[in-house]
């Protein structure tokens, strides 16, 4: 008689459903999000493992083997200073994962902070929370990452040099791009936190009115305890969601000033400078603007598609894009 | 109205003070000394050519006098010299530069309006169609590529792959063809934004009741998308103007600099490039004020468009 029951229960049955799992299974259903998941796996994979991979070193000059095109030597060619196209890539790559993940990490960090901090406390630090906010977003956004980008340089110079003559420890040995990434870290945080802060701060005042904060409070809870366990973690749905298309943000300023000159310098490797270094011949030699041109490109578009892809599957009721 | 106006701008200016006063102190102790370097530069270095010219700049006084001398050269329209340019006053260069750039951003903002606005219109009407699809991920795309990604591959793919233009570098004004190729690149960019708010303006609009009561009072379908439909959508449409306007800004500082259009992103590049600190801080002052000033008209267009707006009542609660 049980047997029976149990399989008319089976008749019934409903497959086993959880947001994480409907989301996946939208995700995976999504051909795009998935076609641009293998791009973002294989530009991190080349940002991890590019430079063990680069067939020769990316700073050596071959002032004979110029403007070259694919070779046996040269897999790629070669740039105008003769160096090894496919190595700079490989390198690029890794500047451009890098900036992203770490810019990205930095400005992720602050933004939560505070933004969850001026939602929860309210008052003066949110008056001000929300006053620098506005500053910051009344400034257009590159122009504000330029402007910190060439200011901050000649700082983090003198600190350099200060730490090499008192410690020793050298950052400006035989290229000075540890000082370019700390720059451009420094600069892409700075425009990156506010927007987040603003996101996480309109979750949290509307998490801060419910129950379950207030029994925390009562309880007996501190405030980082609630902070910690209760808000961030509660509020971050949407700023997860986010951070694909921060990367691709992220890529796309450090690029932007590496062209302009104030992100990553010669001779360190970039798409961004290896584009503007090559921008001068397009018409003679188009292939050494096109391919950090078209790398970069997919990058970025491939982070937009999947970070639109993740919208969608996270929030089903949202109008906004296309599957 | 005229209270609201004058509120809005009791806002602006103190967030403009402080926002000249954080980039002033950045430009002031950030690079070092410039009138060093510049000397340096020029290889005559001496103690008393450093004197005159620090005095001549005005850069041996204390850093609040300087800020506060600044300050009321921006209220008469002098921005300080250029060190890079020789000391040619930095107003003339962007009283020359911006109209150059002025003109070009609006080709570029008519062609992202006139593209952006009729696609979103069109993927919504076929929500979630192969067309809407198509449209929305084509403005994914363009709007990822990088501006001087994407202007290059242009010019190589017009010059050199389908040789049609000879020389599509330079300026002509408006109505000369080298604007073309340019414009597209600038408008390119913001055009993602403006496609998903007009699509999920008319996704919006299009559940109301009074667009089903006009279909079901029997109006034809153009009548009911331009009278009814269309004019709901200017008031979420008003909110992507900042964020044009920055798009804009972006494109030009890159294609400027690309197609060498003499205009404002081509001189704020040029600073950069040429760490002139001087016109650095200018232009970027400068295009905190027009962003500003675009946000105040655009907060107040609000209230024309929508009277809702007008009685006091914030934009997110209507």
């Amino acid at each position: 008689m049980y047997k029976e029951a149990f399989e008319a229960s089976q008749l019934f049955r409903q497959e086993e459903r959880s947001l994480v799992r409907d989301a996946v299974r939208k995700l995976v259903a999504n051909r795009l999000a998935m076609v641009s998941l293998f791009v973002i796996v294989f530009v991190f994979f080349v940002g991890i493992f590019g430079p063990l991979l680069a067939p020769q070193d990316y700073l050596e000059q071959d002032l004979r083997a110029y403007n070259q095109g694919p070779s046996r030597d040269h897999l790629l060619g070669t740039d105008e200073l003769g160096r090894d196209m496919l190595s700079r890539l490989l390198w690029g790559g890794r500047t451009a994962i890098m900036v992203a993940v770490v810019s990205t990490s930095i400005s992720y960090l602050i933004g939560i902070l505070f933004g969850t901090l001026a939602a929860y406390r309210g008052g003066i630090t949110d008056a001000v929370f929300v006053r620098t906010v506005d500053l910051f977003d009344s400034f257009p956004h590159i122009l504000v990452a330029m402007l910190l980008a060439s200011t901050m340089r000649p700082w983090v110079q003198r600190l350099a040099r200060g730490l090499e003559e008192m410690q020793g420890i050298s950052l400006l040995a035989d290229n000075t791009v540890y000082i370019d990434y700390l720059v451009v870290f420094g600069a892409l945080s700075m425009i990156g936190w506010a927007g987040i802060g603003r996101l996480i701060r309109g979750q949290v005042l509307t998490l801060r009115a419910t129950d379950f904060v207030l029994a925390a409070r009562c309880v007996g809870a501190r405030e980082r305890w609630i902070i910690l366990r209760h808000l961030v973690p509660n509020a971050i749905g949407p700023v997860i969601v986010a951070l694909s298309s921060s990367f691709g943000g992220a890529m796309m300023y450090e690029s932007s000033l590496s062209f302009i000159g104030i992100g990553i310098q010669p001779p360190g490797a970039s798409w961004g400078n290896m584009i503007v270094l090559s921008m001068g011949q397009w018409r003679y030699y188009p292939h050494l603007v096109l391919m950090p041109g078209i790398l970069l490109m997919l990058a970025i578009i491939a982070f937009n598609f999947f970070g639109d892809g993740l919208n969608d599957a996270l929030n089903p009721r949202a109008l906004a894009p296309v599957r | 109205m005229i209270g609201y106006i004058i509120r809005r701008l009791g806002a602006i200016v103190p967030t403009l003070l402080v926002g000249i006063f954080i980039a002033f102190t950045l430009t002031y102790f950030g690079p070092g000394d410039p009138i060093r370097v510049f000397l340096e530069q020029q290889g005559r270095l001496s103690e008393e050519a450093y004197e005159a010219l620090r005095r001549q700049y005005g850069l041996d006084r204390p850093f609040l006098v300087q800020f506060g001398d600044y300050v009321t050269g921006l209220v008469r329209g002098t921005f300080g010299k250029s060190i890079w340019a020789g000391g040619r006053p930095i107003e003339v260069m962007i009283r020359r530069a911006l109209p150059v750039s002025v003109q070009l951003g609006f080709v570029a903002f008519v062609i992202t309006v006139g593209m952006g606005v009729p696609l979103g219109v069109f993927a919504a009407l076929r929500q979630n169609s192969l067309v809407d699809y198509a449209i929305v991920s084509a403005s994914v795309v363009l709007s990822s590529i990088p501006t001087f990604v994407l202007a290059p591959m242009l010019l190589i793919l017009f010059v050199l792959v389908i040789p049609v233009l000879k020389n599509p570098i330079g300026w002509g004004g408006v109505f000369d063809a080298r604007i073309v190729l340019p414009a597209f690149c600038i408008a390119v960019g913001p055009l993602m934004g403006i496609v998903r708010q007009a699509r999920s303006a008319v996704l919006e609009v299009i559940r109301q009741d009074y667009v089903r009561t006009a279909y079901a009072k029997g109006l034809p379908r153009r009548m009911v998308i331009w009278r009814h439909i269309f004019r709901h959508i200017l008031t979420p449409l008003l909110s992507v103007g900042v964020g044009l306007f920055g798009g804009i800004l972006q494109g030009s500082i890159f294609v400027e600099r690309v197609f060498n259009i003499p205009g404002y992103g081509a001189l704020s590049f040029q600073s950069f490039v040429a760490r002139d600190f001087p016109v650095i801080l200018a232009t970027t002052v400068v295009a905190a004020v027009i962003a500003m000033t675009l946000n105040l008209v655009l907060d107040v267009s609000y209230g024309l468009v929508d009277p809702r707006v007008r009685l006091g009542r914030r934009v997110e609660e209507v």
